[in-house]
């Protein structure tokens, strides 16, 4: 077993609407793994139907080779917003979680508690945002799980809080060789602290891949402008382009170099990456749409702002 | 999970605790007190000489407030309690997001489910049971002054039903506040659906947990025979059953071998004379001889020795109700 998570065909619909379709996706082990995507593009459902929080309308999903139902006490999960009950004392936390949990490391979550200054007799409805993320976090370590998801943990967090809060993350991640999922809306979030990446949006699975693999395989391409539709090259897959008067800009997937003269051609950040997958997901949206008229107002309002 | 959820909820716990010595303290403070007017007014009138009819208005007149607390109080603890701990505890979940840190720790959430009823459900059997037996003790004085223990009110203050009624508003409120995801209309509804089911219980239920016992009875029986008037203005004659101490009397109905009520016509055909001196004690007692000749009294009513069958009937039937109640609860858990 070499992938801690494996999705097929894995949706979730609510009504009419599908949070994630046809998700199709494997991430390996040992990797600290960046989920990307606007918001409401389905990442948050797609940890909680890795944690068993939902259950999938179709497809299935496969965590450390098992059901999450069957695999719960070896993952850690920390829940968007950090949900913390507000009555109990961040002591009662650790407490509870140590009944609920066989092999919980009580002392070990206790020195992590005293180390990042959360006052253990203060009530969890009375702590920041930060300080819930951390005694969050650490109730998810002291699991001593084998596989860790956060969904959106440093969102409501300040810049100051999110670094602390990664350094806690990356220290334990080092420490006991956690693989790791985490989401974000903000790659910029997540870029320190991932290597690999999974971009999301629309619902569906846009890129998955090592990060050094995709930014070795990405690249903008700058040239005269083009009339039509020229193909690429086989081994060259366009992921968006953009045009003014004399000049067009694409970016590319390639495995082969990139060989024609006309080309100038860059580095792509790993922003404008995600970016550029974002930008793809609403054009072929866009286009669908084109072709069969939009019957719901919404549609029809997303269209006219796009 | 036993601990997890003993530890979450003792805070409500030790507060119902708190009020049951508070409840407690106060029975044993004005119980005795009562105990001694009833031995001194209807437990030691004569029938005799006539003075006990007196004696059990200044007994009965003593204590109201408390006795209607003492009703209010065991009548409403259930529904306090299928609001207050019932209705939160998968709802406030729900709604504050913590079902996510609760449900995604080592143990399934059907185990979670059952560590929160486990405890939950004992202490509200508990606060229930010792309220009842505190208020049972309480009340024996009032009930042998009152023999009127199949009354709605009496039926389900004592014996085992509370528990019966405590276990389904908990679980009902379990229930609600699962489906509607939201603790304040879960409690709104949990108040209604328990007043509206054991309303129900009351009316079209318990009467037939048991076929009724019929008993045809001559009129000379019935405690008291009066005479008044029937809606469309008609001169009719009233009748009161006999008294059947702690029988639950469903109806009593006065009719002839024809099947006929002894309505203005066959009055002024049977006693012409009443009509005409309706004041006077001669011809209404002649009138009642002669309507006894061919009309009878047919009771149907519970008798007193079915007290305890009926409180086992009342607790099972709610308490499956409560487990239908959680059975629904666990499914929607599961499926969530």
């Amino acid at each position: 077993m070499n992938a801690v998570l494996e999705a097929h065909g894995l949706g979730k619909r609510y009504g009419r609407r599908w949070a994630l379709a046809d998700c199709d996706l494997t991430i390996p082990a040992s990797r600290v793994v960046g989920l990307v995507g606007p918001n409401g593009a389905g990442k948050s459902t797609l940890l909680q139907l890795s944690v068993g929080l939902l259950t999938p309308s179709s497809g299935e999903v496969a965590v450390l080779g098992g059901t999450p139902a069957a695999k719960l006490g070896k993952i850690g999960f920390v829940a968007q917003d950090a949900p913390v009950y507000a009555g109990m004392t961040v002591a009662d936390h650790l407490r509870i979680a140590a009944w609920a949990n066989d092999g919980f490391d009580l002392e070990g979550a206790r020195a992590r508690v005293e180390q990042l200054d959360l006052p253990a007799r203060q009530r969890a409805g009375r702590l920041s945002g930060g300080q819930r993320a951390q005694l969050a976090l650490t109730l998810a370590l002291a699991k001593k799980p084998k596989f860790l998801l956060l969904d959106e943990p440093v969102a409501s967090l300040d810049p100051l809080a999110r670094r602390e809060f990664l350094q806690l993350l990356m220290a334990a991640v080092v420490e006991d060789d956690i693989s790791v999922i985490l989401s974000s809306h903000l790659i910029a979030d997540l870029e320190r602290a991932c290597d690999y990446l999974v971009v999301l949006a629309g619902s569906h699975v846009q890129v998955a891949g090592p990060i050094d693999e995709l930014v070795a395989t990405h690249h903008r391409l700058t040239g005269p402008r083009q009339r039509g539709g020229q193909p690429l090259p086989s081994g060259q897959e366009l992921v968006t382009e953009s045009h003014t008067d004399v000049q067009s800009t694409l970016v590319v997937r390639h495995d082969t170099p990139i060989l024609d003269p006309a080309w100038t051609v860059s580095v792509v950040s790993l922003e404008d990456l995600v970016l550029a997958y974002i930008a793809r997901d609403k054009d072929t949206r866009g286009k669908r749409e084109a072709q069969d008229p939009p019957s719901t107002p919404s549609a029809r309002n997303l269209k006219v702002a796009s | 999970m036993i601990r997890v959820s003993y530890w979450q909820f003792r805070l409500p716990l030790y507060i119902a605790l708190a009020g049951l010595v508070v409840v407690a303290a106060a029975a044993g403070e004005t119980g005795p007190s009562l105990a001694h007017l009833y031995d001194t007014t209807v437990g030691a009138c004569k029938p005799a000489d006539g003075n006990c009819r007196a004696a059990l208005r200044l007994f009965n007149a003593d204590d109201v407030l408390l006795r209607a607390i003492v009703q209010t109080l065991s009548l409403g603890l259930p529904a306090i309690i299928g609001m207050f701990w019932g209705a939160p505890l998968v709802a406030r979940e729900l709604e504050t997001g913590t079902f996510r840190l609760a449900w995604t720790q080592s143990r399934s959430r059907l185990t979670w489910f059952a560590g929160k009823l486990a405890v939950v459900g004992l202490s509200a059997l508990a606060v229930q049971g010792l309220l009842s037996l505190a208020f049972t003790w309480w009340w024996s004085p009032v009930g042998r002054a009152n023999p009127t223990q199949f009354s709605p009110a009496q039926f389900g203050t004592f014996g085992v039903a509370p528990l019966g009624y405590v276990l389904f508003a908990l679980a009902l409120g379990i229930a609600v506040g699962t489906v509607f995801r939201r603790t304040l209309p879960a409690m709104a509804v949990t108040l209604v659906g328990f007043i509206g089911t054991r309303l129900a219980v009351i009316f079209w239920v318990r009467p037939h947990f048991a076929a009724a016992v019929r008993s045809v009875v001559s009129l000379n029986q019935s405690s008291s025979i009066g005479v008044g008037f029937s809606d469309n203005g008609q001169m009719a004659l009233r009748f009161f059953p006999p008294d059947l101490p702690n029988a639950w009397l469903l109806s009593s109905t006065v009719t002839n071998a024809a099947g006929q009520q002894p309505a203005g016509s066959v009055l002024a055909q049977q006693c012409p004379s009443l009509i005409q001196h309706q004041a006077e004690n001669q011809p209404f007692n002649s009138c009642v001889a002669t309507l006894s000749k061919t009309f009878h009294d047919t009771l149907l009513y519970q008798p007193a020795s079915r007290y305890w069958p009926f409180q086992w009937a009342e607790l099972g039937s709610f308490a499956a109700l409560a487990a239908v109640l959680v059975v629904f609860t666990a499914w929607r858990l599961r499926r969530q």
